[in-house]
């Protein structure tokens, strides 16, 4: 049974409001969250995808518009966004620059205790949550924080957060900086966070193949508004638009571009390898015969 | 001008091991492999900022061992790395350009045109008055490497200089990477982005501190099933070409861009 | 409000470009004027003389062309340091007075087993007024200096200054090359700083303030911000190093000298009104 989570309503937000160097970050953007949804959110740099995420857990509050969150009204000047953050989970880009504690199991515990969990439960949230980024409970949870890979350190703190046990988890460029490896490992934890945990997901990316391959819906953020929304076939079977906003596409769609441009008759909305190749074949049987 | 560099042994932690490897000038050499395969440790060998545990690595002749010489090896070799924001200096543009030229103690009007040419080449005239923290991260790159030209170096060693930066600023190095090439300057890149691999000259991939793989971009993507046993894998483009070829489709050589596969079906 | 958006309140360091004649001082002409003129202000101990040097200093600022409003605007975020600075003062230095002058107000205070004295002399009143004058009087002379002078040109004009000390192994190249580059990223640490606070704060961190007194609370609550900032700072110092040697950096040493203009007209005649100036107010017999 999926709900809305969240709802964005013709979002303003200005930066800096009030002083010399205000500039205005979002203009009516909009955005809807299902619970069990798992979601790409695109756009340019400065075309205000940070500002938007950073109000789904109360960091910052709209300035014009309406943003709901679990049901919560974050224009009301009286609400205590406090409780939001542990709903609502952000990770934010290179996440692994925010661990502080020495010890891996105390930083990731820090959230949990922050949420005034009992020790028993702290530690029980803790060996989950290493569970699902897969670093051992045991194997890590005494290691020297700084002494981690860069790959490693990132799952400390992606742990970290989930120690919150949030139902919707937002991650600002997931995957930046990590090698092929490192990336699949985080892209299977996060489909199994969604499948398993029940946890919504939405990712801001600029890496079109990590959308393509995680994400089910994408939405577009092109200078402070929505663009476009959609499944993430129909949005990247629009080249020539995303082209427009100067975003890239996944490059199996880029093949399958090229192919068309070249006159060759494959769909355009093709997204894995597997079907651009069938669709080649269909292709090249019935030119045959 | 020949690099050569018969590596073995490392530090500490054993970074590199056995490796040996040459680049000749005006070759465009790509090293792929995960974190921790030693990529990194190689680029900074091959400017003497880490000294060999045993071995040598030679610079046009020149072993890094002797610190003397490490100010004639980095006129050779220049090395960009992955963090555009430490990588500058100073609080104009203009003023990180000429940071290496200066402390080279050059004229000022040699300085003048080295700066003017290196902003040039990468297509940074006009952010010359620029503050670095407002560029987008495609153009801090391309002012670092600006940095680095203005040394005059014959080879450039590209440490995942793309890794941190969005499609529109890989874009934007990779333009300029292959335009230095064009001109003739040898240039090591090092990546895990196996689309940017495809366009070099020739790729060496490694594994756990040693050379696994090395070869020509067609030798290499065509053996998928020895990139894939590294946890590795071909570009997307050749990964089609090879499934559609299973399937029966008439694709013809081993197509690394979007480009050579239009025509590889023709 | 927006607990995240950081006022750019701190006028000290900012430069804001124009063209009047303090901005076209040569940087050592206003490096040495101001030297020259701090003595003054920070010396000066009578009512009427630190009035003047307040007076003469918000003239300077005037001077520069910069709306007098903005550069105020930069004493803003150390009121409530100053106001503590005063109370303190005001109630608790007459106790200590050495020089014995007459006492305006004393008062005692019982509290349960402590007593408190409260004593205000006329010197410690005078002590007061004039730490607190003083105190903005510094602000407003720093603030018109970085206003007016560029990063560059005032790394320059140090390192120009400090050049003649080279025999007694004063680095001034490297003294220089360290402000510049520290000021360089302070846009960048801001940034971060900023994207911590929000990534701890979305962890729960709780920022809010324990109380005026509660400092090792506050500074146990301040980890989360300051170990990372700590630990990024040291490791982008590293990569800095590692981009500097690759460009060959060893220090000052044989890098191209740097020049700047021979000194002006203007610039020796500055100077000359900074010295005439702190002579005056050094000599005038000030009513005590």
């Amino acid at each position: 049974m999926s709900e809305t989570i969240v709802e964005v309503r013709d979002l303003w937000h200005s930066h800096l409001r009030g002083t010399p160097l205000e500039t205005v970050a979002l203009r009516g953007a909009e955005l809807q969250i299902a619970s069990d949804d798992l979601i790409a959110l695109m756009g340019h740099t400065g075309s205000g995808k940070s500002t938007l995420v950073q109000h789904l857990n109360g960091l910052l509050r709209p300035h014009q518009g309406s943003v709901k969150v679990f049901g919560q009204d974050l224009g009301d000047r009286k609400l205590d966004a406090r409780p939001l953050r542990q709903m609502v989970g952000i990770v934010f880009q290179q996440p692994e620059q925010q661990l502080f504690d020495p010890t891996v199991g105390d930083d990731i515990a820090f959230g949990p205790r922050q949420l005034r969990c009992t020790p028993e439960e702290v530690r029980r949230r803790v060996r989950t949550a290493m569970e699902r980024v897969g670093l051992g409970f045991e194997a890590f949870k005494d290691r020297y924080t700084f002494g981690l890979s860069g790959g490693e350190m990132r799952r400390v703190a992606l742990a970290g957060v989930l120690a919150l046990e949030p139902r919707l988890l937002v991650l600002d460029e997931p995957t930046a900086g990590l090698d092929p490896r490192g990336r699949a490992q985080l892209l299977s934890s996060l489909r199994a966070l969604h499948a398993d945990a029940g946890i919504a997901v939405v990712i801001v990316s600029h890496d079109m193949d990590v959308v393509a391959e995680l994400a089910r819906r994408v939405w577009v953020l092109a200078e402070g508004r929505t663009v476009m929304h959609g499944s993430v076939r129909e949005i990247f079977a629009r080249v020539d638009e995303l082209r427009e906003l100067r975003l890239g596409i996944p490059q199996v769609s880029e093949l399958a571009h090229e192919l068309r441009k070249a006159g060759r008759q494959v769909p355009a909305d093709v997204l894995t390898v597997d079907e651009l190749a069938e669709a080649l074949w269909t292709n090249s049987t019935s030119r045959a015969g | 001008m020949t690099v050569a560099y018969p590596v073995p042994g490392g530090g500490g932690t054993v970074a590199l091991v056995g490796v040996s490897l040459e680049v000749t000038e005006g070759e465009w050499l790509a090293v792929i492999g995960h974190n921790g395969s030693g990529k990194s440790t190689l680029a900074k060998l091959m400017n003497g900022l880490l000294l060999p545990g045993r071995g040598e690595v030679l610079v046009g002749g020149m072993s890094t061992r002797d610190t003397s010489l490490h100010r004639a090896i980095r006129q050779v070799v220049g090395v960009v790395f992955q963090d555009p924001e430490d990588q500058i200096v100073a609080t104009l543009v203009e003023e990180d350009v000429a940071f290496g030229p200066e402390n080279l103690g050059l004229a000022r009007d040699e300085v003048r045109s080295r700066v003017d040419s290196a902003l040039d080449a990468v297509d940074a005239q006009t952010l010359r008055q620029r503050a670095p923290h407002q560029l987008s991260g495609g153009q801090k790159q391309r002012v670092a490497i600006a940095g680095v030209l203005a040394m005059r170096p014959r080879c450039i060693v590209l440490d995942e200089s793309t890794a941190m930066l969005d499609p529109e600023g890989r874009h934007e190095v990779l333009e300029v990477v292959r335009r230095l090439h064009e001109a003739g300057t040898t240039i090591v890149l090092v990546t895990h982005f196996m689309a940017e691999a495809a366009l070099a000259d020739r790729i060496v991939v490694l594994s756990e501190g040693r050379i696994a793989l090395a070869g020509t971009p067609q030798l290499i993507f065509g053996d998928r099933a020895r990139l894939q046993a590294l946890d590795l894998d071909v570009p997307p483009v050749t990964a089609v070409a090879e499934r559609a070829r299973a399937l029966g489709v008439p694709v013809r050589g081993m197509p690394l861009t979007s480009r050579e596969f239009v025509s590889a079906l023709d | 409000m927006d607990e995240f958006d950081f006022a750019r309140g701190v006028t000290v360091g900012q430069y804001v470009p124009g063209s009047s004649i303090l901005h076209r001082l040569d940087p050592r002409a206003k490096l040495g004027g101001f030297v020259i003129v701090l003595a003054a202000v920070i010396t000066t101990s009578s009512y009427l003389g630190n009035a003047v040097a307040l007076a003469s200093v918000i003239g300077i600022v005037i001077l520069s062309g910069i709306p007098l409003g903005y550069v105020l605007s930069g004493v803003r975020p150390i009121i409530p340091i100053l106001v503590i600075f005063t109370i303190f003062n005001f109630l608790f230095l007459g106790n200590y007075d050495p020089t014995g002058s007459p006492v305006i107000w004393r008062q005692q205070l019982a509290v349960g087993p402590y007593e408190f004295a409260f004593t205000v002399t006329e010197n410690s009143m005078k002590q007061t007024v004039q730490g607190v004058v003083r105190i903005i009087s510094l602000i407003l002379l720093t603030s018109v200096l970085t206003l007016t002078t560029t990063i560059t040109s005032l790394a320059k004009g140090i390192e120009l200054l400090l050049a003649p000390f080279r025999r007694i192994k004063v680095p001034g190249h490297e003294i220089a090359m360290v402000f510049a580059i520290a000021y360089r990223f302070v846009p960048t640490v801001a940034d971060e700083l900023e994207r911590l606070m929000k990534a701890q704060a979305s962890r729960g961190a709780d920022f809010g303030r324990p109380g005026r007194f509660q400092f090792a609370k506050r500074a146990r609550q301040l980890v989360p911000i300051t170990v990372p900032l700590f630990v990024g700072a040291f490791r982008r110092a590293e990569r800095l190093i590692m981009a500097m040697e690759s460009r060959c950096y060893v220090g000052g040493a044989g890098r191209t000298p740097i020049s700047l203009p021979r000194l002006a007209l203007r610039d020796w005649a500055s100077l000359a009104a900074a010295l005439a100036f702190t002579l005056a107010i050094w000599n005038v017999p000030w009513p005590a």
